[in-house]
């Protein structure tokens, strides 16, 4: 039996003495993609900030040290250029970080914009800079709030292509929530279902080669969407 | 380039209108001199040393007590948004404190530190704290959630929070802050100086008042007006200039 990257026991989240869950049972394990679906106020988000610590919760979570995080809206710092930016993730100050940052705009196509300021950028350009922020620290666990919810559906596929080359080079975990059924199809080992209060149940992705996105137009993918919508 | 024409013409015509009401007599020339006779009092001021040396004088005592005060207002403003203990003890303090005039202080700084530079630099530092202590507090405060979201989850020390964090996201409060202080410096230092001073514009348009010479008081007033426009200006072009970030 392979032990959990993030082990979560009979988790209570209560807001105002209104409770999100009881007793939430959940496993996330090494080197998995894993999507949270459910209905709006199900508690998707509420699970991803209780994991990140950043709201009070009854029970346990044993995670990783090193995690990190890409929000919905834009979160870079309108005051740090897109280096400065990235180099934020970097805890510690050593000589190479810059050459790492470099390295990564490299990737992500975006060395030309290093000195911009973010209100300078696209969307589409700042949540590559937030998908590089989050894997520039190597982490174990990163976590995913709706990243690509404001995107058009090609810059939308661009950063999914970005984010799944990350996560194969880095063999990290991710856990991201999302409305979107394609994208946690096209992302996602593991399709987790919340529906209030109690984890309602799970689904194992069946297609292998997801970064072909053309599977969304075959018979297969269409079924297995319907099949999600229908368990929402 | 346009507005800033537009803001010349205007103030030409203005100056040229005022010249005009006094050609025809629609005004006293004693009580009100013409824009003529005050460019030839200035220029007299000028070249005999006093209006720079009373410029130099002002300036110098507005400078000190605006660095000091903003330092003082910026690190008490940080406290109060990031520590509840101290804003609920001197925070509230501050809060009574800069319920009395700054004015109304100067009588008694002048008992407590002398007649001298002293007393003119506390009050001025004085007027010029609350307002950007109050600014730099709520500027914290008003900081967006996901941002200190992101500098938990990567974990960032408090100093790297204060200067990447805290500093930086509370600047449009802090700038607005500075510039009420710059208006309130201004005024701080035309009350010092016309109470008790020997040098500076303030003291310059007192004794002027005392000897009737409206045509030298209204010079200081107008030298008053233009520094202030000034330091206002500069201050909002460096600010675009060393934060672009805010001005979009």
């Amino acid at each position: 039996m392979i032990d959990p990257l993030v082990c979560i026991n009979n988790l209570d989240i209560n807001y105002n003495g209104i409770s999100v869950f009881q007793k939430l049972n959940l496993n996330i394990y090494s080197n998995e993609i894993v999507a949270l679906m459910g209905r709006s106020g199900c508690g998707k988000t509420s699970l991803l900030n209780a994991v990140a610590n950043f709201i009070p919760y009854q029970g346990t979570i044993q995670k990783p040290d090193n995690i990190s995080m890409i929000f919905q809206d834009d979160t870079l710092y309108p005051w740090l250029n897109v280096a400065q930016n990235i180099k934020l993730a970097l805890r510690s100050n050593h000589k190479n970080n810059l050459l790492l940052v470099n390295e990564y705009l490299e990737i992500i196509n975006l060395k030309t914009f290093k000195k911009k300021y973010p209100f300078e950028l696209s969307g589409g350009q700042k949540q590559r800079i937030s998908v590089a922020r989050a894997f520039i620290n190597n982490p174990d666990l990163v976590l995913m709030d709706e990243p690509f919810s404001a995107l058009d559906v090609f810059t939308k596929e661009e950063i999914q292509n970005w984010l799944y080359n990350f996560w194969q080079d880095y063999q990290t975990s991710v856990v991201f929530v999302t409305h979107d059924i394609e994208e946690a199809i096209l992302l996602a080992d593991r399709i987790i279902f919340l529906s209030s209060k109690y984890f309602l149940q799970e689904i194992k992705n069946p297609f292998s080669n997801r970064k072909d996105f053309n599977i969304k137009y075959s018979k297969k993918f269409l079924d297995f969407k319907k099949n999600i919508r229908n368990i929402i | 380039m346009k507005n800033f024409l537009i803001t010349i013409i205007f103030f030409i015509f203005l100056i040229f209108l005022w010249q005009v009401f006094f050609i025809f007599s629609f005004i006293n020339p004693v009580l009100f001199p013409s824009p003529w006779d005050l460019l030839k009092i200035f220029y007299q001021n000028l070249f005999s040393g006093q209006i720079i040396n009373d410029f130099f004088i002002s300036m110098i005592r507005i400078l000190v007590s605006l660095i000091i005060g903003s330092l003082l207002g910026i690190v008490m403003g940080l406290l109060s948004g990031l520590i509840n203990l101290f804003q609920e003890t001197f925070g509230k303090l501050f809060d009574f404190l800069r319920s009395i005039p700054p004015v109304a202080m100067l009588p008694i700084f002048i008992i407590w530190f002398g007649i001298g530079e002293l007393s003119k630099i506390v009050v001025i530092t004085w007027g010029v704290f609350f307002p950007i202590w109050i600014n730099t507090f709520e500027g914290i405060k008003n900081i967006d959630l996901n941002y200190c979201k992101v500098a938990q989850i990567f974990k960032l020390n408090i100093f790297q929070k204060i200067k990447l964090l805290f500093l930086p996201g509370a600047l449009p409060f802090i700038i607005t802050g500075i510039r009420n202080a710059i208006a309130m410096a201004y005024i701080l230092m035309f009350v010092a100086e016309f109470i008790g001073a020997s040098s500076g514009l303030g003291y310059r348009i007192a004794e002027s008042h005392l000897v009737f010479r409206v045509d030298k008081m209204m010079l200081g007033l107008l030298i008053l007006g233009f520094l202030g426009f000034i330091t206002d200006f500069i201050f909002k072009k460096s600010i675009s200039k060393f934060f672009p970030w805010l001005s979009k």
